[in-house]
């Protein structure tokens, strides 16, 4: 509202993108030509259309897909259509990575450098491909392909747009050669994906069929649902104690009692499917390899929540994932799943995808509300919590893929059976992403209670037999443990006796060969990169420490013993190391204000991983002097 | 009594709000966002007005009406509300008088004959008809679109009209709300600044009210009421009124029709001005008594549009020889004769004495409560937060409530071919009326003056954004640039007042008048446009090239630099 819409108008095919999610302009307040006879004495607005301010996002999709870029013109025309202000719609769309606002070619390659990759070369794959390709190569945060080795996300604008990931990317030419074309890249291997429970459908049925799912005892979770009702299922689950797998580990039952007693309505349902945590992978193969598990499980949450409208929102970065997704919801719907009175019951329940636009923050609940409403992905103050003010204002229950899949074995089990898996404190399995140098990287179920040890084993140990110098837990968030702690009890009791975390089930593997520093640098940057910029400490603690750690700070001239960082591959000395240089000391009282005074968890986690590093790690003890 | 009937809080409660003649999004901003608290709510806004304004643009639903068809289009509504059978006939039984001959009136206004009148098309009259008519609660709100014509209590009386046909009054979330322009414009009616009105709005020609008056100051009060601002320009070209004393306005760019303000002021026997700015006014005053700025040079109070008087503090010492209001007055007093104390509280106290409504709001209580909403009879009395409650008491309390009689009439200054289009004025977001308040404060919206034309009539006219034009009405010419805006139809043009010292608008618009209470038709002037020398006209203020005054500097009005905080 209050539209100041200056010069730039959009071309016929940007119009044309918008129009084609929008249906066309009813009138020329809304972006229609001006036609005085229908405009001049009347028009509908406010709310009429500002009430779709959350087609921003995929209004800005559908331009980037079709033409490739956003120009102002589009931007001006998304604005018009949905009556949000130019200077706020600009705000959303250069708060995500994966939308541009510069002219670029229609085929770019998103490159992953981040840890995972760094580890099988990425950075020098990067040098190469922005020495041939130019501007149609972009460095890419983590892209949630650990298991497979180096990745890009390939995406061609036009009419018929294509996005596909890469992973393995085999050489420069071969990623040439993929930009070159709009087919599916062929050779993407099957995940290696180890599980008895909820594993257990991965490459044992069909993904894409709902038949086959069926016939591997799909669905009948719901029906057990529809039979159970609201109070039941959340007794269930309750009684399963099963703590969320997202990282937070908050009590599921809890959270969905919350909603379900919200006097307020309507009630929401929410999938986090925004998995951005650096060396993450379980969600993206759950979703790609056994999406109608994904839906049956949003449904049976949408039962017991009182909810009859579900969003999964999907990272950018997983095209097959979203097309898994929506390939099963269009099944599910066709046979009476999904929609008005599912499987015969009086219940409703509809679902909605919603594509990310590349932004790790939206990972967090509140954040990725804002985003799905429209707005910049920046954390909401808590409270009010999601179960009182979430999606739209509403009672939201918010799960993580994961954690909503297991509800599935809970019903069918029964809460206190299934409770019998697990430690006391961590029930059931958990998903372990092992990547980096492990022999078989690759997604592990394990019973919570296993060691650290076990897991590493079950991927073939440290590969080529080689010492292993460091393990990083959780992701970039997470913390850094040294191969003392491989005794340590995967469960959430477990890794915090051992003042760890397991976040979101990341065990990244360092042998003695890694160079940690140069991992360290990209932690900081990739933070840096993510603060959301809302609050203070965070959006300058995140530079700042970036600074430190790329031997960029602001003594990084000073040389000498004990005087400080120079950078990355030259002798990190932070925190844990006991070094009294002012960089040290200055890193410490960083990680100590973004812990106190930040929004959100980025900012309370941005030197988790940094700080464990020094204080855990011997190699980087050993390099106190 | 004047003033609106609801709270702040009962906007953002209502289910319907017809925002008439009012672009309140740029003109009351604070209140606006009442407003949108109540959007958000569920509330639904129709926004009734020419342009299709900012606030327009929040609306539900906008109606675009011919100017000057107010009233065509009220009719109209109530004719649609009584033929629908929504009209609240209890109400109306039990608190009102005179709907048989308002039901007779307005029984010709069907739907197309209204739209035939207002150009509003017929179903968007019939949908903002019958949800007002259907709401729960449902508010008209208004400003100077309603007030600001030849006809304006016959605006105001046929938006009541609507209001007591649907029973959409004296009740929580339904009510009757002009918006003010000042934080103070209340208080001043309030305390009397009216030409009828003693403080507490007790009629002048009331012996009863007088009595008390005259009894408490030991003089008495002319019996008659005074003049309003027109009738004193009348007076002034009549030769009976010689001495003017103006605290805080600006009447030489303000006042319609500029030549003949500025002829008449510059040819009283005293002028005496009372500013914070040496305005153009002053600058043609006798005497100037530079006074502190209300906001935070001076003690007392402020009353604003839901009639909550509050509390206002002296936080800085005025600058240099301006001195408080109060204290100039007094000391006037004291010239005159009487020996008044410039005790602010002392002041309000004695107010307290002579208005019943005022009564129980002493300063104590005034900081208690974070400000009181008249009436407020006495120490235990908790202020209104909406009036009229009255109407719905079992029996009516008071005089029942009538309905008026009031017909369409057409703006005075006709269109024609000489003058064929239609100029309506309006202020900006970042302007306050002649720009003595705002002018100095630069602000990233500021464009200037400027006549915004509807795409069509730029094209026929040839004319081109930034393009100078010449203004011509029946009174005067004047020349803007052109800004083309795409909320206006052909045939409509805007200016506002706000740069009065680079384009004099005022010197185009009509100084005809409600007869009733003298506000000028500013919203609607007869004019024709041609494309301009780019000369900036020299205008009828150069008429005396030997006067300091001819030539005001262009650019935005500066105080000087040294004398402000």
């Amino acid at each position: 509202m209050d539209l100041h819409i200056i010069g730039a108008e959009a071309t016929e095919a940007e119009r044309a993108a918008v129009d084609r999610l929008l249906g066309a302009p009813a009138t020329g307040w809304e972006g229609a030509g001006r036609n005085i006879e229908r405009d001049g004495r009347t028009a509908l607005g406010g709310r009429r259309v500002s009430g779709d301010r959350d087609q921003v996002l995929p209004a800005f999709h559908a331009v980037q897909d079709a033409i490739g870029w956003i120009s102002h013109g589009a931007l001006n025309y998304i604005c018009t259509r949905l009556s949000v202000p130019p200077a706020e719609a600009w705000g959303v769309v250069t708060f995500y990575h994966l939308l541009a606002t510069d002219p670029r070619p229609a085929a770019v390659a998103h490159v992953c450098d981040d840890i995972a990759c760094r580890l099988n070369g990425a950075e020098q794959l990067c040098r190469d491909l922005e020495s041939r390709l130019g501007h149609a190569v972009h460095r890419s945060p983590c892209l949630g392909q650990c298991d497979r080795g180096s990745a890009a996300l390939v995406t061609q604008a036009g009419l018929a747009p294509t996005r596909h990931v890469v992973s393995p990317v085999t050489s420069v030419d071969a990623l040439i050669e993929a930009l070159k074309t709009t087919d599916k890249p062929e050779g993407v291997s099957p995940p290696r994906a180890t599980g008895a429970k909820i594993l257990r459908r991965i490459n044992v049925a069909e993904a894409s069929s709902l038949e086959s799912y069926r016939k591997h005892g799909g669905y009948e979770a719901l029906k057990k649902a529809i039979e159970l009702g609201s109070a039941a299922i959340i007794a269930e689950v309750s009684a399963a104690k099963l703590l969320g797998r997202g990282g937070a580990a908050f009590p599921t039952g809890r959270k969905w009692d919350a909603v379900a007693r919200e006097a307020a309505t309507p009630h929401y349902v929410v999938c986090n499917a925004d998995e951005s945590e650096p060396g993450t992978f379980k969600d993206r193969v759950l979703m790609e390899q056994d999406p109608f598990a994904v839906i049956e499980a949003m449904t049976v949450c949408g039962i017991a929540t009182g909810s009859e409208r579900g969003f999964i929102y999907i990272r950018g970065e997983y095209p097959e994932s979203e097309a898994a997704i929506a390939g099963a919801i269009i099944q599910a719907r066709a046979a009476g799943l999904l929609g008005t009175g599912i499987a015969g019951s009086p219940y409703t329940f509809e679902i909605e995808i919603r594509r990310g636009g590349g932004a790790y923050i939206c990972g967090e609940e509140t954040a990725l509300f804002n985003s799905i409403e429209g707005k910049r992905g920046e954390p909401r103050s808590k409270p009010p919590f999601p179960a009182q003010y979430g999606l739209f204002g509403r009672p939201t229950v918010v799960n993580n893929v994961e954690t909503l899949v297991n509800v599935l074995d809970i019903l069918l089990e029964g809460g206190a059976q299934w409770a019998e898996t697990g430690t006391a404190g961590t029930t059931g399995t958990r998903l372990f992403c092992l990547s980096g140098h492990v022999a078989n990287p690759g997604l592990y179920e394990i019973e919570c209670g296993h060691t650290l040890r076990h897991a590493i084993e079950l991927a073939g140990g440290v590969a080529g037999g080689r010492a292993l110098q460091a393990v990083l837990l959780g992701g970039a968030a997470g913390t850094f443990v040294g191969p003392d702690a491989l005794d340590m009890p995967l469960s959430f009791e477990g890794a915090r006796a051992a003042n760890a975390t397991l976040g979101s089930g990341v065990i990244m593997v360092f042998d003695e060969t890694a160079d940690l520093n140069d991992t360290l640098a990209r932690i900081a940057q990739f933070f840096r990169d993510e603060s959301c910029g809302q609050c203070v400490p965070c959006r300058v603690g995140t530079v700042r420490q970036a600074e430190l750690l790329l031997g960029r700070g602001p003594e990084s001239g000073v040389r000498g013993p004990g005087s400080g960082i120079r950078g990355p591959g030259s002798g990190i000395r932070g925190p844990g190391s006991g070094i009294r240089g002012p960089h040290a000391i200055l890193l410490a009282e960083l990680g100590q204000a973004m812990r106190d005074a930040s929004i959100c968890g980025l900012g309370q986690t941005a030197m988790s991983a940094i700080e464990s590093a020094f204080a855990n790690v011997p190699s980087l003890k050993g390099a106190r002097s | 009594m004047g003033g609106g009937t609801s709270s702040y809080q009962e906007i953002e409660e209502t289910d319907c709000i017809l925002l008439w003649g009012s672009n309140a999004r740029e003109t009351h901003p604070i209140f606006f966002h009442h407003l949108l608290a109540g959007l958000k709510r569920g509330a639904k806004l129709y926004a009734i007005d020419p342009r299709r304004t900012a606030s327009a643009q929040w609306a539900d639903v906008w109606a675009g009406l011919d100017v000057g068809t107010d009233i065509a289009l009220s009719n109209t509504m109530a004719r649609e509300i009584i033929a629908s059978g929504l009209a609240n006939r209890e109400f109306i039984e039990h608190a009102t008088t005179g709907f048989d001959a308002y039901r007779e009136l307005v029984e010709p206004w069907t739907l197309e004959r209204g739209e035939a009148e207002t150009r509003v098309p017929a179903p968007v009259i019939r949908d903002m008809a019958h949800t007002f008519a259907a709401a729960k609660r449902a508010i008209i709100c208004w400003t100077l679109g309603i007030t600001e014509h030849h006809t304006a209590v016959h605006n105001v009386l046929s938006l009541i009209n609507l209001a007591l046909l649907t029973g959409h009054v004296g009740r929580w979330g339904s009510g009757l709300n002009p918006l003010r322009g000042q934080n103070n414009v209340q208080g001043g009616g309030d305390m009397g600044a009216l030409p009828d009105r003693l403080p507490g709005f007790q009629h002048v020609e009331n012996d009863e009210a007088r009595a008390k008056f005259d009894a408490f100051y030991g003089v008495p009060v002319p019996p008659k009421k005074g003049w309003h601002l027109s009738d004193m320009f009348n007076a002034m070209e009549r030769g009976d009124l010689r001495v003017l004393y103006v605290i805080g306005e600006n009447p030489v760019q303000s006042e319609a029709d500029q030549h003949r303000a500025t002829r008449l002021l510059e040819g009283l026997e005293l002028l005496v001005v009372q500013d914070i700015f040496l305005t153009e006014t002053a600058q043609r005053a006798d005497v100037v008594f530079p006074a502190a700025a209300g906001a935070f040079e001076s003690d007392g109070t402020f009353t604003n549009s839901e009639r909550r008087v509050q509390r206002v503090r002296k936080t800085l010492h005025p600058p240099g020889e301006a001195r408080e209001d109060l204290a100039i007055i007094c000391d006037l007093a004291r010239k005159l004769g009487h020996d008044w104390a410039p005790d602010p509280e002392a002041m309000w106290n004695e107010v307290r004495q002579l208005s019943p409504v005022h009564t129980g709001m002493s300063y104590a209580r005034l900081e208690q409560h974070s400000g009181l909403q008249w009436p407020c009879y006495d120490d235990q009395h908790p202020g209104e937060l909406f009036l009229h409650g009255r109407l719905w008491e079992r029996p009516v309390r008071g005089p029942r409530a009538p309905f008026s009689l009031v017909r369409h009439e057409l703006p005075l200054d006709q269109l024609n071919a000489e003058f064929p289009l239609r100029l309506t004025t309006g202020r900006r977001l970042a302007e306050y009326n002649t720009g003595v308040q705002t002018g100095a404060y630069a602000s990233p919206t500021r464009r200037g003056e400027t006549i915004d034309l509807s795409p069509e009539d730029a094209r026929h006219l040839g004319l081109t954004e930034g393009q100078s034009a010449r203004i011509t009405s029946r009174r005067g010419a004047v020349v803007a640039p052109v800004h083309i805006d795409q909320a206006l139809r052909p045939g409509l043009t805007f200016m506002t007042f706000h740069f009065p010292d680079d384009v004099a608008t005022n010197m185009l618009t009509n100084d005809a008048t409600d007869p009733l209470v003298g506000t000028a038709e500013f919203k609607a002037t007869a004019i024709r446009i041609e494309p301009g020398s780019g000369v900036r006209d020299p205008g009828p203020g150069s008429r005396d090239p030997g006067s300091a005054f001819a030539s005001a500097p262009s650019g935005p009005r500066t105080p000087d630099p040294g004398s402000r905080p």
